[in-house]
């Protein structure tokens, strides 16, 4: 105790060396703690985007690729209001290699009395649906009855509350749990819901370009799933030259195409982690450098006091050790008040699923990034440690007089 | 030197918090130009970070330790409001995407609780000086 309490008083008399060392290691934890944090979370992102999306392929109308890309819709939530013919879906089933075809009708509220943006209405067939349904049993065990809503994660309401879209009030049962995708923007019904809140749309002179002019007749998007066995390419191609006006789109490319973004993503924050590493270890190795010429005299004083070598090693080994750890604390805590407040901010700026992970792994990472930290400060120290310990008190305090 | 030291920490955190409340950590804007939910919370924090500039130079200007001690504890309660404005007194959009959710919020809750505790640090300070003074 006595020996550590030398340690502290060393660190306090000298604040500015102190300061510096801990705020190197601290910019070494923050890159190493948000970037892990980041990363893990994008990954978690697009393993839940994969799970929740059960279909091989999505049919759309031509017209949806150019009004409202379907990768954003899913992604960022954007609000994509499109229609097709409903005989679409009979189509799709008829189709050879189909297994499952689930119809899914999109709107897009006025502006929800839950805040002052639009949030995309999804109806779906809870009998035939095997995309958002499984996902919703999670939240609700009876089926979703007319005038009820599922909302996702992200929309401001309890369960209980009435919701009002289109001057129509609607049943919160359920909400559901987040997938780090815009679909946690969405508000989820049946099919007679929605076509209730299309009329309520149309009677508010809102028009969503209706062709037959029946709002019954219309879905949005078709959720495809291949027989097992057949290929999903080939299918595809079948339902492209099958179905007039509307495009099928494989989701296993729109996976492609986040995971590629995600790793370019991950690329970035590997190279910008490793730059700061490099500029960081190379201050550090120079702090300790001109420390050596610093605390020469100090530490012959400490050694014609009576310590020994391995007793001087151990006491920089240890102020440096304490000064990491420090730093490493400090970064942690600061990484950790740049990220998670602003959890919404970077996936809304990265255009990626992100999904925050769990709060045991959180620790995990934040132990790691205290570790790795501490670690390489030690390690940065030992040679400085070694070559103090060696120094002959009788030559450098002669030289010093 | 020393002394100005929470003084100017306090006052960088004020000049954030007032320049940011009206640009990049304000609230939500409409493209029609019509106020958002988020609107009365942001104009709070504008004022509130106005309250803090005007204490943090007159605890620049003044010199006794008393009356700091005081000006700081004064920023400590308008801090403390300050933390409370965005969602908890003053209501923000309920849709956690929006502008007022994404930054302001987070923004607003960090600079205030950093400024509260410069405010507390002032304040400890201070009293540590009026001890020396005694002994």
């Amino acid at each position: 105790m006595k020996r550590f309490s030398l340690i502290l008083r060393n660190l306090v008399r000298k604040p500015g060396r102190t300061t510096a060392l801990v705020l190197l290691t601290a910019f070494l934890s923050v890159s190493v703690f948000c970037g892990t944090i980041v990363v893990s979370s994008l990954r978690q992102g697009l393993n839940s985007m994969e799970n929740r999306l059960g279909a091989d392929i999505i049919v759309v109308p031509a017209e949806a690729e150019s009004k409202a890309s379907l990768k954003n819709l899913l992604l960022q939530g954007t609000i994509g209001t499109f229609y097709m013919d409903a005989s679409s879906v009979e189509k799709v089933l008829e189709t050879e290699g189909v297994e499952k075809a689930s119809a899914q009708v999109f709107l897009s509220s006025m502006k929800a009395d839950c805040c002052s943006v639009k949030v995309q209405v999804i109806g779906f067939e809870p009998e035939n649906d095997f995309v958002v349904q499984p996902w919703i049993a999670e939240s609700l065990n009876r089926s979703l009855g007319d005038m009820e809503v599922v909302v996702g994660c992200r929309v401001e309401t309890d369960v209980g509350n009435n919701f009002r879209i289109y001057d129509r009030n609607c049943r919160v049962v359920a909400k559901l749990a987040a997938t780090g995708t815009g679909l946690d923007t969405a508000v989820y019904c049946n099919m007679n819901t929605i076509h209730m809140l299309l009329q309520a749309a149309e009677e508010k002179g809102i028009s969503h370009k209706i062709d037959s002019g029946n709002d019954s007749d219309v879905v949005s998007a078709i959720y495809v799933k291949v027989l097992p066995g057949s290929d999903p390419g080939l299918v595809n191609s079948r339902l492209n030259g099958h179905i007039r006006k509307a495009t099928a789109i494989r989701t296993a490319g729109m996976m492609t195409e986040v995971a590629d973004s995600l790793s370019g993503v991950s690329g970035t924050i590997a190279v910008l982690i490793a730059s700061v590493w490099v500029l960081a270890l190379v201050i550090l190795f120079i702090v300790f450098w001109m420390m050596v010429n610093e605390r020469r005299r100090e530490l012959a004083v400490f050694r014609l006091l009576g310590m020994s070598r391995k007793m001087l090693s151990g006491m920089i080994l240890k102020e440096t050790a304490l000064c990491s750890f420090t730093g490493a604390l400090c970064g942690v805590a600061l990484g950790a008040v740049l990220v998670f407040p602003f959890t919404a901010l970077i996936e809304s700026s990265l255009k990626l699923p992100y999904l925050t992970p769990a709060p045991g792994t959180i620790v995990l990472y934040a132990v790691f990034a205290i570790t790795v930290t501490t670690a390489a400060g030690c390690l940065a120290g030992t040679r400085t440690a070694a070559r103090l310990s060696r120094v002959d008190p009788g030559t450098t305090l002669r030289e010093g007089a | 030197m020393k002394r100005n030291v929470f003084c100017g920490i306090l006052l960088a955190l004020a000049g954030i918090i007032t320049i940011g409340s009206f640009t990049v950590l304000g609230p939500c804007v409409h493209e029609d130009g019509s106020e958002a939910v988020c609107t009365t919370a942001g104009r709070a924090v504008l004022l509130a970070g106005c309250v803090i500039t005007v204490l943090a130079v007159l605890t620049f200007l003044l010199r006794a330790p008393a009356t700091r001690i005081f000006l700081f504890f004064l920023s400590m309660c308008v801090n403390t409001v300050g933390i409370l404005l965005p969602g908890t007194l003053l209501p923000v959009c309920r849709m956690d995407t929006m502008h007022c959710r994404t930054v302001m919020q987070p923004a607003m809750i960090i600079l205030f609780a950093a400024a509260l505790a410069v405010s507390v640090g002032g304040i400890l300070a201070e009293r540590s000086r009026i001890r020396k003074g005694r002994t």
